[in-house]
């Protein structure tokens, strides 16, 4: 169980990142939604350790993340979004190393612990295989098994799928639902579809503040009935005095999903709200709720 | 950083329009002049070469070679030629990287798709960098001139300024060596793509050079092929060389040197080859990127593969996935030890170690074989490790620097460094694994240096291989200032976190003994890792000079140590915030055993610190005046007294009394005094060496008028003239005192290394005048080059030398006490 609560970090340009974050996860995947500068990257260091917050605080299972952060890594895995490898030495060796660090001295234990981590993501054969010849999707996965060394109670994975061919995008999230099972993942991604395939629960993040946070159905459930859309003709104007939700080109012509109590006029039509439509309401809101 | 093209310049250049400089050349020109003007690397570059000039004037200026000029024509052009051997560096950092760049930025195949011609690309690129190189590499030319203009230099080392000199040396040698060793940099990067093997080809072109070093001949040189090796000299500096071999002082410091001759060749052919091996690269070149070396095509059929197997197996966590507990400080021990062999291992199979290592052997056995040229003796083990200390106090020095930087740098720069912060690793095992790699890179560099010494012991013949006086001389001697080095220069890279600025701020306190020096700060206490002066003598060892060695050693190891351990409370773990917050953070965040281990460290460090203050500034004289400054005030002060009438010393009896163990003696001695002047003596005057005690003096009837301890002269006067023709006794007794402590240097400008009254345990010289009382003033005094005379602020010797038959001199000892008459007593 992670228990996140008033989590709050200002950068020294003035910039605030986070602000005034809780959230409550159990074991499984919890999605974190957000657009770019969000706050995601933010949250997700500072739940791994790696940057200090100005107040608040983080408990995994009773460790406190922030003020024993040695005690907390010892009990998380980490996948960054951009990382890179040593380019000459084996997947085999590297993680090797890397099991040292997370406390694995004994050779032995460390031997069949990699062996198996790595069958565990399926690069068992390119073990001896120096990692700077791997693809994209090998690197991701040897990122995965590197996350997963050791007895993780909470995995933090940032974008783990931007990259991956779509069979390996569908592999690399089973596998992310059954590791899930028994501990806390946060994923955090720009990709809805992602989240709402995988997360039973999510939060969406906007400008530091939590601005959604439940299960992608009972949030998509709460739009019931207020999303219409319309096709516009190309040359048509985009209605103003209207709450938009999205204005996309769909072959050829202009597709409007409007947020409104009851139907704008007789050419919407309602339509069943989907993960998208809570994520760009959730960020419509704020923006009307900053510019008020 | 890359080239900023729009697609219209780059649209105008395609049509076949033939004028060598373009707009777009032009533009790629001024992109690339930016771009290095904003890299840390040319300030960098620029600031060393400016040092170098600088520091060489200073240091060569303040000794004073005779009568040389520092800045005559002749020193000009060599010094030229041996700093354009280190344009290989400027030639690396700027024309190898631009080529290499683009293909490690990965924007190479967006530049190569559009429709830039070859000349643009290639000349304008080759022009901006290789003027780059020209302009960084020129640092030394304002730097030479400046350090001329410094006060405090030796006057008979400072000719005019001839700007002249300075041009001709940088158009015949400066320009066509920069360009060769750049075109090669361009030859070799832009065929590979890789930086290691462009340093591989300029440490070749340096090998040529130090061959034809070994080929000319060191001790004799070899007339009869000389001009063919000068030839082979990429630099040309033996082709110079040729012009003054014959040269006196006069013409070095008047004359201009030529392009004549073997000179004129050399420049032809090597410029000849610079231009054709850079068109030969030009022509070579295809606008396409290398195939790359990765080989996708193997993962890709194994993951389909197996993506028809099926499955990616979970097992779930079960218990051996728990790390097996373990003693917290055994587990950072098995962790840095596993680390420590991780990071040894990357640097030691490194292309760029391999080179370093085999540029470094040769460079060794050259060492040796110079060291016989100016030492006319066996390859003894001594004279080979101190030969070899002044190659690896520059080469192993940039070693140590360059893989500090690279080891704190490589997983930041690799974004590998946030998954190992993410694990419960500690601070201590990732610094302490970095600086045991760096302790293990100075220790095979040293083992290198016995081995390839005992090889070369071996070829000559000489088999008293002496491996504890290796050791001793190596990791005791000269180990600790490198081990040293490697603290330091891990440290600046954690504090500073700039990669260039913590480079620069390592060499800056590695050389600021230079400025201390020309400040006349010698206290070895803030002179970073500085011991006393210690030297190995073959007869004697080290001696007493070792137990001050090993005081400042434990001093600068404390503070080592203290710099470690700021260094790992400092450690930057995941994203450090800046800011003095984030320091104040950093530090309330550090454990309570450490801050105290810290303070401790302090305590002993300050500890160690009053005990050398103690033994160098209050047991012993921090600076006592050398022998030449109490030369120079005795003469100032008894000068008066020459023309007295002296008697000269006709018999000497000496019964000497060494302590070796307690490094003094006692000598009591008696003089047959003899009037061989024509008036009657009324007075005796006594002049002792710096440091000798006068006592028990007894001469029948003489009374001690005046006596100046500090500057060992004594006057007595005589109850009873001493009368022409006659003969009197003299006995006294002279001793030093008994040495306590340790000192700071040894205070000596006389035998070198040792003070001329030392007694040491073994080997003790000792030399009459140094023992032994003169007998009125002596000349001896006044004996100085010119320049030092000069520098004392004393009159320049007209009369070196009387007439052979001149009365005065022939009544008088001119060199010693007990040469009289043109005859030994």
């Amino acid at each position: 169980m992670l228990v996140i609560r008033q989590l709050n970090k200002t950068y020294v340009n003035g910039i605030q990142a986070l602000r005034d974050v809780s959230l409550e996860l159990d074991c499984g995947i919890f999605g974190l939604l957000g657009p770019n500068g969000a706050g995601k990257s933010s949250l997700m260091r500072t739940l791994a350790t790696l940057q200090a917050a100005d107040s608040g605080f983080v408990h995994l299972n009773g460790v406190d993340v922030l003020n024993d952060p040695q005690q907390a890594r010892g009990r998380l895995g980490y996948l960054p979004q951009d990382f890179g490898v040593y380019p000459n030495v084996s997947a085999e060796e590297l993680l090797d190393q890397l099991a040292v660090f997370k406390g694995f001295t004994h050779r032995r234990q460390r031997r069949d612990l990699v062996a198996q981590q790595l069958a565990l993501v399926n690069l068992y054969e390119q073990r001896k295989q120096k990692l700077g010849t791997f693809s994209g999707g090998m690197r991701q996965r040897f990122g995965i098994a590197q996350a997963l060394l050791g007895a993780t109670e909470l995995v933090i994975v940032d974008e783990p799928t931007a990259g991956l061919d779509p069979m390996e995008r569908i592999r690399f999230q089973n596998l992310l639902a059954e590791i899930s099972r028994d501990r806390v993942l946060i994923l955090s991604t720009h990709i809805v579809e992602d989240v709402a395939d995988l997360c039973p629960q999510m939060a969406i993040l906007h400008r530091g503040r939590i601005v959604r946070n439940g299960s992608p159905a009972v949030l998509t459930r709460s739009l019931r009935g207020k999303v219409w859309a319309k096709r516009l003709d190309l040359g048509e104007p985009v209605p103003t005095d209207l709450q938009v939700i999205t204005s996309r080109m769909v072959q050829g012509a202009r597709s409007l999903r409007v947020l409104s109590a009851a139907a704008p006029d007789a050419d919407f039509e309602a339509v069943e709200p989907d993960l998208n439509d809570v994520y760009f309401t959730a960020l419509l809101e704020n923006i009307e709720a900053i510019a008020v | 950083m890359t080239l900023n093209l729009s697609t219209r310049p780059s649209a105008q250049a395609a049509i076949p329009k033939r004028s060598l400089f373009s707009g777009v050349f032009s533009a790629i020109l001024r992109f690339e002049f930016l771009y290095h003007l904003r890299r840390p690397s040319f300030w960098l570059i620029t600031g060393l070469f400016f040092t170098f000039g600088m520091v060489d004037v200073l240091s060569n200026g303040a000794q004073g070679n005779a009568f040389f000029f520092i800045n005559s024509p002749s020193q000009i052009f060599q010094t030229t030629i041996w700093y354009s051997l280190f344009g290989v560096l400027a030639a690396a950092a700027f024309v190898a990287e631009t080529f290499v760049r683009d293909a490690n930025t990965r924007i190479e195949s967006l530049i190569l798709s559009t429709p830039l011609c070859k000349w643009d690309y290639l000349a304008a690129r080759f022009m901006a960098a290789f003027g780059m190189t020209l302009l960084a590499f020129s640092g030394y030319l304002p730097g030479m001139v400046l350090g001329t203009q410094f006060p405090g230099l030796n006057d008979f080392a400072l000719g005019p300024l001839r700007p002249l000199a300075y041009v001709l040396a940088y158009l015949i040698f400066a320009l066509p060596n920069l360009f060769l060793v750049s075109a090669l940099a361009f030859s070799l990067a832009s065929r590979t793509r890789s930086l290691v093997m462009t340093y591989a080809g300029s440490i070749i072109l340096i090998m040529l050079y130090l061959a034809t070093l070994m080929l000319v001949g060191t001790e004799v040189i070899d007339y009869e092929q000389y001009r063919l090796w000068a030839m082979v000299d990429p630099f040309g500096f033996y082709a110079f060389e040729e012009k003054l071999m014959s040269w006196s002082v006069h013409e070095h410091n008047q004359l201009m040197p030529t392009l004549t001759g073997t000179l004129l060749w050399n420049r032809l052919l090597w410029l000849g080859l610079g231009v054709g091996i850079w068109i030969d690269s030009y022509r070579a070149y295809e606008m396409v990127g290398l195939r790359s070396a990765r080989s996708f095509g193997r993962d890709k059929s194994g993951v389909v593969q197996r993506r028809e197997q099926g499955e990616w197996r979970f097992v779930p966590a079960g218990a051996e996935h728990r790390a097996v507990d373990e003693n917290p400080r055994k587990a950072a021990l098995l962790q840095w030890l596993h680390r420590s062999g991780f990071e040894t291992r990357s640097i030691l199979t490194g292309r760029a170690f391999l080179l370093l290592t085999a540029c470094g052997s040769i460079s060794l056995v050259i060492t040796a074989i110079s060291s016989r040229s100016h030492n006319y003796s066996y390859p003894s083990t001594d004279l080979l490790v101190h030969s070899a200390n002044l190659y690896l106090e520059y080469i192993l020095f940039a070693i140590i620097v360059v893989y500090a930087a690279e080891l704190f740098w490589r997983d930041r720069t690799l974004r590998l460094q946030l998954v190992f912060d993410a694990t419960p690793v500690s601070n201590g095992v990732l610094l302490l694994s970095k600086l045991t790699a760096l302790f293990a890179v100075i220790t095979i560099n040293l083992l290198l240096a016995i081995a390839v010494m005992v090889a070369y012991q071996a070829l000559n013949g000489y088999t008293q291989f002496d491996l504890p006086l290796y050791f001793k001389m190596l990791f005791v001697e000269h180990g600790p200032y490198f081990y040293l080095t490697a603290v330091l220069a891990l440290f600046t890279q954690v504090i500073t976190r700039q990669k260039y600025a913590a480079m620069a701020l390592t060499v800056l306190i590695s050389l600021s003994k230079i400025p201390l020096d020309a400040l006349g700060w010698y206290h070895n206490l803030y002179r970073w890792a500085s011991t006393n002066d210690i030297e190995y003598s073959p007869m004697n060892g080290y001696g007493h000079l070792m137990t001050g060695h090993l005081w400042y050693v434990l001093y600068w190891g404390l503070c080592g140590t203290a710099l470690m351990l700021t260094a790992y409370i400092f450690w930057p773990r995941g994203i450090v915030s800046g800011g003095w917050r984030g320091w104040q953070r950093v530090w309330r965040q550090a454990g309570a055993g450490v801050t105290r281990l810290l303070a401790g460290t302090l305590v002993l460090f300050a500890g160690v610190g009053s005990w050398i203050f103690y033994n160098t500034t209050q047991l012993n004289a921090y600076q006592p005046p050398g022998k030449e400054l109490t030369a120079a005030e005795v003469e100032r002060r008894f000068k008066q007294h020459e023309a007295l009438p002296m008697p000269v010393v006709t018999a000497t009896k000496l019964k000497v009394e060494l302590y070796p163990q307690k490094r003094y003696f006692v000598a009591e001695g008696e003089y047959q005094l003899k009037n061989n002047t024509k008036i009657p003596i009324r007075e005796l005057h006594l002049l002792t060496f710096i440091n000798l005690e006068l006592a028990n003096v007894t001469y029948l009837g003489a009374t001690l008028r005046e006596a100046q301890p500090e500057w060992g002269y004594y006057m007595y006067d005589l109850d009873k003239p001493l009368l022409p023709g006659e003969t009197q006794t003299l006995r006294f007794t002279t001793s030093t005192k008994q040495p306590q402590g340790f000192k700071n240097q040894v205070d000596t400008d006389d035998v070198y290394m040792i003070h001329p009254n030392d007694v040491v345990s073994n080997g003790t010289n000792l030399y009459s005048p140094f023992i032994l009382p003169f007998v009125g003033y002596t000349k001896m005094v006044e004996h100085k080059k010119a320049w030092q005379r000069h520098k004392l602020d004393l009159p320049p010797l007209d009369e070196r030398m009387l007439p052979h038959d001149d009365p005065r001199g022939l009544s008088q000892p001119m060199m010693l006490t007990h040469w009289i008459g043109g005859q030994w007593i």
